[in-house]
């Protein structure tokens, strides 16, 4: 996925903007302004209930997936 | 770090917004340096481009855009309650109604929308223009459908604008359900996991069945009132005293960890509680005679003549029951800790007592709509002011635009929907009566005091 520079403020702007992070510090490197930003105590939160949810919904992807496999045929040899 | 010519960058920025470039100018900037000299470019690419013009555009449309906008559809608000009080229903009111209005509210919903998450930019901008260019032949379709009644009327034919009313009001509902349709489109992208294919034909359903009632709904100045007044309460929502310098909401980390304040008690003392109560059946058994006399008094009361008069006595009595309703709400609250906090409760109450002494005392008057003008204006426009004193001293905004809101909105109110509402909202009392009533319920049973350590009673 490639993010746009100008699309990658904005949704900084939006997560800071909920509280999800917040800007820790900037300064100058070669010239350049840098901006470092942390999770907040809500954006850990947030983010850790996503990832949560992305763990449930792989774990009932993987079981569907499973499930709906044909068994293997008996006596088939399986090469590695 | 190459000798890179910034100025090309530099003007990708200028899509944005003062604010927005001080804050952020010098790290985006760096960033799309960075970003070219990894590529081996020396110009910005097209895609920078099209998503600075999209991002700068809709960082316009911030909390001080909604903030102004959902002002300014409340000052033209007013204007439509003045001039509608005035008897002047010409095109002014008109456009005011079905364009200007709407579309100052709708940029302010867009904008608190956005930034509440709820539409992306992209989405916003597109709901923003379309809604826009549906309100402008809104107003063209309005003033066409008049000019096409006044000729009919007079048995002219239709010509010019008046003979295009109807491909107007057809044009206008279909762009506006565009615009209701891409809004709702956007709601459930949230709501709903639904594929993008269901989410537009169930967005351009309601846009269709949707787009021809707000159309029409627009024309009253009631409607007009409602949605001003919803833009600034909206508005509203994105300031809080402890905002940046866009006047955003943060979120401090660790601010939980503040040593909290001790509350009051939650619950007033006993003697207070009693006489909320009691003050709160009172204000019921008045305002339940009041209902009864207005809509029985003409069949039995020597004192009403007819229907009209029963009415007007009925609300005057409501009118009355509402004084003993605002002093049990009073009494009901916590005591306040400092004097400044008693004005706070007490001021506003004592604004709507004011106003409702007056409007009763114009109902004396009923039904000589003139004599009885005065009164209810007055009672409006104190209507007006407690609102705008409740809401500055609510919430924890930047003084001046909680001010500024405050008043708009008391103003707004007392231009039109004070008169209107006041009469109507009185048949509420005898039910607020009998609520608040029960929620204070009766007195707590007297604490037994149990010292620590004390023997337990031999039974």
């Amino acid at each position: 996925m490639t993010l746009k520079v100008t699309t990658l403020y904005s949704a900084l702007e939006r997560l800071e903007r909920d509280g999800l992070i917040a800007s820790d510090g900037e300064e100058i490197v070669s010239g350049r302004a840098r901006r470092y930003y942390v999770l907040t105590d809500g954006g850990a939160a947030s983010l850790s209930a996503e990832v949560e949810a992305l763990e449930t919904q792989a774990r009932v992807a993987r079981a569907k997936l499973a499930a709906s496999r044909p068994a293997a045929a008996p006596g088939r040899a399986v090469l590695s | 770090m190459t000798d890179l010519d910034d100025r090309p960058f530099r003007r990708l920025l200028r899509w944005y917004p003062v604010s927005w470039r001080r804050r952020h100018g010098d790290v985006v900037l760096s960033t799309l340096l960075d970003a070219a000299e990894a590529d081996g470019r020396r110009t910005p690419t097209a895609a920078e481009g099209r998503h600075a013009a999209l991002h700068g555009t809709a960082a316009r449309i911030g909390p001080g855009f909604a903030l102004a906008a959902s002002l300014t559809a409340v000052a033209a608000a007013v204007v439509v309650g003045i001039l509608w009080a005035i008897g002047s229903t010409g095109d002014v009111t008109l456009i005011l109604l079905a364009g200007v209005i709407p579309t100052l509210t709708t940029a302010a919903i867009v904008a608190t929308a956005r930034l509440r998450g709820l539409t992306s930019d992209g989405e916003a901008l597109a709901i923003l223009a379309t809604a826009s260019a549906a309100w402008a032949l809104n107003v063209l379709a309005a003033l066409a459908w008049s000019r096409a009644f006044d000729a009919g009327d007079d048995g002219r034919p239709a010509v010019g604008l008046a003979a295009a009313w109807m491909p107007l009001v057809a044009a206008a509902g279909a762009v506006g359900a565009v615009a209701l349709g891409l809004a709702m489109t956007a709601l459930l992208r949230r709501a709903t996991r639904r594929s993008l294919g269901i989410r537009i034909a169930i967005g351009i359903a309601a846009g269709c069945v949707l787009a021809p009632l707000v159309g029409v709904t627009t024309l009253s100045p009631a409607a007009a009132t409602l949605m001003a007044g919803g833009a600034v309460v909206a508005a509203l929502s994105l300031w809080r005293s402890s905002t940046n310098r866009e006047g955003l909401v943060v979120s401090v980390p660790g601010a939980g960890a503040v040593a909290s304040v001790p509350r009051p008690p939650l619950v007033p003392d006993p003697r207070r509680r009693a006489a909320s109560r009691g003050l709160a059946w009172l204000a019921t058994t008045g305002g339940s005679v009041g209902v009864a006399y207005a809509l029985t008094g003409a069949m039995w009361s020597p004192g009403a003549e007819d229907g009209t008069a029963a009415m007007a006595h009925g609300i005057t009595l409501l009118m009355l029951s509402v004084l003993p309703l605002l002093s049990s709400f009073g009494l009901s609250r916590p005591q306040a800790p400092t004097r400044a906090g008693g004005r706070q409760r007490w001021g506003p109450l004592l604004l709507v007592a004011s106003g409702v002494f007056s409007v009763a005392l114009a109902y004396v008057d009923a039904p000589e709509a003139e004599a009885m003008q005065p009164g209810s204006y007055a009672g409006a426009v104190l209507f007006g002011g407690a609102l705008a004193w409740a809401m500055a001293s609510r919430g924890r905004r930047p003084r001046a635009v909680a001010v500024t809101a405050s008043v708009a909105v008391g103003a707004l109110f007392a231009s039109f929907l004070g008169v209107m509402l006041a009469p109507v909202l009185v048949f509420g009392v005898p039910i607020a009566g009998a609520l608040l009533a029960l929620r204070t319920g009766p007195p707590p049973a007297s604490p037994v005091a149990v010292s620590p350590g004390a023997p337990a009673p031999v039974l």
